[in-house]
């Protein structure tokens, strides 16, 4: 399994998340000013044009961690849910 | 409340989160390793697809560990416990992270994880497609929130979860 195939496979996951949280907007109109930007945002993850940039980002950083042995880490949020 | 659980499932569940953690710690600094731990805990709501729309579950009680390889890619694995139909699910996997360039406390993962559980109905058991997202609300508490949608690759079953994270510093490495 390649990384885009990871990616892309994870794509409808992305589009039901998305859904999920608009449905919870629609439920609670009070928390769409916080909500539908995060929403919007992933709407805009699942483009294909920017997994694929996604994609190519990570075969360059494991191409980098391959050559170098080096682990560069960040801290996100989303490692965690 | 009473406990079913065999030890194969039990087995499985701790060999996720162990396979999480593995790593080639011989190619590698050994302390930017141990940095790039990240744990937390918490509880969330889990929805269950039966067959229409993804039904509530139960509320669970969560562990959660991730590490970071590169700033996109981390090795994730957790474990929860369902505190009314007491029963026990596990995960382990990949995730391809990405942070919004608008709020950098808010970010998004892609990536694929072995699912298992103690109970059929209770999750998946088996390789899932998963998107994650990780909100930090308040700039001023370590709080998360969290939302995770999983699709079975195999029987295309559907798993939600929203939840609150509190990650927690781990002796001399990361958070």
């Amino acid at each position: 399994m390649t990384i885009q195939d990871i990616i892309n496979r994870a794509a409808p996951a992305l589009i039901g998340l998305a859904a999920e949280l608009e449905a919870a907007i629609a439920k609670y109109p009070d928390l769409a000013g916080s909500l539908q930007p995060k929403a919007d945002a992933l709407k805009a993850a699942a483009d294909p044009l920017a997994l694929a940039q996604l994609g190519s980002t990570v075969l360059n950083e494991l191409t980098q961690f391959a050559r170098t042995g080096t682990l560069d880490p960040r801290s996100s949020p989303s490692n965690l849910a | 409340m009473k406990l079913h659980l065999s030890w194969p499932v039990l087995l499985a569940i701790a060999a996720a989160v162990v396979a999480s953690w593995a790593v080639e710690v011989d190619d590698c600094d050994a302390a930017s390793l141990w940095e790039s731990v990240s744990v937390g805990i918490g509880g969330q709501g889990v929805w269950v697809d039966e067959g229409g729309a993804p039904a509530f579950r139960d509320a669970e009680a969560i562990g959660r560990a991730s590490l970071g390889v590169t700033p996109h890619v981390n090795l994730v694995g957790g474990v929860s416990y369902g505190v009314d139909k007491s029963y026990l699910r596990g995960s382990g996997g990949v995730r391809i992270t990405a942070t919004d360039v608008n709020d950098p406390n808010f970010s998004i993962g892609v990536g694929v994880s072995r699912h298992y559980v103690s109970e059929p109905d209770a999750g998946l058991d088996e390789a899932a497609a998963e998107a994650a997202i990780g909100w930090k609300p308040f700039t001023s508490s370590r709080v998360v929130l969290t939302g995770l949608a999983v699709y079975g690759i195999d029987t295309g079953r559907r798993m939600f979860s929203a939840g609150v994270v509190w990650p927690f510093k781990v002796v001399g490495g990361g958070q």
